[in-house]
C-alpha cells in the first residue's frame, strides 16, 4: 500500500490519541450524570447526617428526635422522604419524595431541613 | 505513483492535528471547570427568627467569609431581640407592655422600622397595619394553642388595630413610641426584610462580593451569580409543598418576598385558617390572590408590600403597583378560569412559567 515508516509511526501516534481521549471523554461523561447523590440532614442549621443515596438501594429508615418529637425518614432507591413527623402541620412529610439535587423538606417546629446536595436549576425557592 | 502517497499521508496529518486540536479544548474547559471552583462557596443554615435562615457567600477567603458569617448570624440575633414580640425584653415588647401608659425609649433602629411600617399602612389603606399583634396574638396561628377566637375578643382587638394611634418621637435623648391602651406591635409582617437589608449592608461593608441571604423564604441576592446569567430563584406554588415552585425569577441585586395562605395555618373543623389577617375583620384575608411575590431593591418594601397586597386582592394591588416605581411582582390569582398568573412588564422576560397547569396573562403595567 505504499505506506512509509514515518507514516505507520503517524497512524500509531493517532490511534494513541484517540484512545486517550475516548478515556477522558468517558469519565466526564460518568462524572457529569451521577447516578450517587447525598443529602444532608441539618438540625438547628448543625449537620446530623449524610445520607448516601443510590438507584437500586433498599429501603432504609431514620429517626430524628428533637425534644421529645420525632420524624421518621425514608430512603430508598436514591430517593428519601419524611414519612412521619408528630408535628402540627405535617409540612415535610407532604413534601414527599426528594428526587434531585437542590429538593429540600422543612419541618419548622422540629428545625429540621433535608436537602439534597448538588447543583439544582434554581439557587433558592421563596416563600 | 508519489500522488497515490502523498494524499493518505496528508490525510493523517491532517487528522491527527485535528484530534490533537479537540483534546486540546476538552483538557482547557476541564481546566476552566477547576478554575471556576476555586470560587469559594461558604454557607450557613440555622434556626433563628422563628424560621430557617441559610446564608450563602462566594468569595476567595474562605476563612474571611467564616468570619463574615459569624458575623451574620450575631447580627441577626441582635436585631431580633430588638424586634421579636416573642422576646420579653425586645423594644417591641417593652412598648407592648406600656400600651396606653407612657412613651417608651427605643433603639433609633426599632423606632425608624416601625416608621416605615407606618407608611406603608398609610399607603395600602391600612392593610399592612403592624398593630395587628392583638389579632395574631387571639389566633395564636404557628403556636400549639392555635384556635379560632371569641367573636367579642376579636372584635376589641379589630377596634385596637389602627396604626394612626402610635406615635413615634424623636427627642434629643432618643426615640420613644407609644401606643395607645391594649395596642400590640408586631412587626412579623417587615421585620424580616429589614433584617435581610442589615445584613446585606453589612456583608457589603465587609467585602463580600456576591451572596444570597434566605430568611425564611425571604430572599435577597447581590452580585454576580456563581452560575452564568442572573441569579435563579424558584417562586413557591401556592397549591404544592414547600419547595416546589410554580416558576422561576430571573433577578440581580434586588430582593424576592413571597406571600400566601400556605405559609402558615391551622385546620379546624375542616376550615384551614391562615396567618395573614384582614385588618378589618380580623379574621384570615379572603383574598382572590393564592401568592404575591414582590421583587424589589429594598428588602424592607418587599415584605411590607408583600403582606400588603395579599390582603388586598387582584383588583386593589395591582392598582397600588401601578403607583410604585422599581417594584415587580408576580401575582398568582384564583380566576373562574383557573389560576391565572400576572407578571409586571419590568420583570417580563426575566420570568420563567414552570408550571403547565398555570396560565400567564398579558403582561401587567
Amino acid at each position: 500500500m505504499g505506506m512509509k515508516r514515518g507514516d505507520r509511526a503517524m497512524l500509531y501516534i493517532l490511534v494513541m490519541i484517540l484512545a486517550v481521549s475516548g478515556v477522558v471523554l468517558g469519565i466526564r461523561y460518568m462524572t457529569a450524570v451521577p447516578d450517587v447523590m447525598s443529602a444532608e440532614i441539618t438540625q438547628d442549621g448543625k449537620l446530623l447526617q449524610r445520607v448516601l443515596l443510590k438507584k437500586g438501594d433498599p429501603a432504609r429508615e431514620f429517626v430524628v428526635e428533637y425534644n421529645g418529637g420525632l420524624n421518621r425518614l425514608k430512603a430508598e432507591d436514591g430517593k428519601i422522604a419524611v414519612i412521619e413527623a408528630d408535628c402540627p402541620d405535617k409540612d415535610c412529610v407532604k413534601r414527599g419524595w426528594l428526587k434531585k439535587p437542590g429538593d429540600s423538606a422543612i419541618c419548622l417546629p422540629h428545625r429540621l431541613v433535608i436537602r439534597i446536595t448538588g447543583e439544582s436549576e434554581v439557587d433558592g425557592v421563596t416563600w | 505513483m508519489s500522488i497515490k502517497i502523498h494524499l493518505p499521508r496528508s490525510i493523517i496529518y491532517l487528522g491527527t492535528a485535528a484530534v490533537t486540536l479537540i483534546l486540546i479544548i476538552f483538557l482547557y474547559s476541564a481546566n476552566r471547570d477547576n478554575g471556576s471552583r476555586s470560587l469559594q462557596k461558604m454557607q450557613r443554615e440555622s434556626y433563628l427568627l422563628g424560621t430557617i435562615i441559610r446564608i450563602t457567600l462566594y468569595g476567595e477567603d474562605s476563612k474571611k467569609l467564616n468570619n463574615v458569617l459569624d458575623l451574620s448570624m450575631k447580627e441577626i440575633e441582635r436585631l431580633e431581640n430588638l424586634l421579636s414580640v416573642n422576646i420579653p425584653s425586645s423594644d417591641v415588647s417593652l412598648v407592648n407592655r406600656a400600651s396606653g401608659e407612657y412613651p417608651v425609649k427605643v433603639s433609633e433602629e426599632a423606632g425608624s422600622l416601625l416608621e416605615r411600617a407606618i407608611e406603608w399602612s398609610e399607603r395600602t389603606g391600612g392593610a399592612f397595619d403592624p398593630t395587628v399583634g392583638k389579632i395574631v396574638k387571639l389566633w395564636g396561628i404557628g403556636t400549639e394553642s392555635a384556635a379560632v377566637p371569641d367573636p367579642e375578643q376579636l372584635k376589641e382587638a379589630v377596634d385596637m388595630t389602627d396604626f394612626r394611634k402610635v406615635s413615634v418621637l424623636h427627642e434629643v435623648n432618643g426615640t420613644f413610641v407609644q401606643t395607645a391602651k391594649g395596642q400590640r406591635i408586631d412587626l412579623g409582617g417587615i421585620a424580616k426584610g429589614y433584617i435581610t437589608e442589615k445584613v446585606k449592608a453589612l456583608l457589603i461593608n465587609e467585602g463580600v462580593s456576591s451572596a444570597l441571604i434566605d430568611l425564611g423564604g425571604n430572599i435577597a441576592v447581590f452580585g454576580s451569580s456563581p452560575k452564568p446569567g442572573k441569579w435563579k430563584l424558584g417562586l413557591q406554588h401556592p397549591f404544592m409543598p414547600r419547595g416546589e415552585y410554580f416558576g422561576i425569577a430571573e433577578v440581580s441585586d434586588v430582593s424576592v418576598v413571597t406571600s400566601g395562605a400556605y405559609e402558615r395555618y391551622f385546620e379546624s373543623g375542616g376550615i384551614r385558617y391562615h396567618h395573614i389577617f384582614d385588618t378589618a375583620t380580623g379574621y384570615p384575608a379572603l383574598s382572590d390572590l393564592a401568592s404575591v411575590t414582590i421583587i424589589s431593591e429594598d428588602s424592607t418594601d418587599a415584605d411590607a408590600l408583600s403582606t400588603a397586597l395579599f390582603v388586598m386582592g387582584f383588583e386593589r394591588g395591582i392598582s397600588l403597583l401601578r403607583e410604585l416605581k422599581n417594584v415587580e411582582a408576580v401575582l398568582v390569582a384564583k380566576k373562574t378560569e383557573g389560576t391565572i398568573v400576572y407578571v409586571t412588564k419590568g420583570l417580563s422576560k426575566g420570568f420563567l412559567l414552570k408550571d403547565p397547569a398555570m396560565k400567564k396573562a398579558p403582561e401587567v403595567q
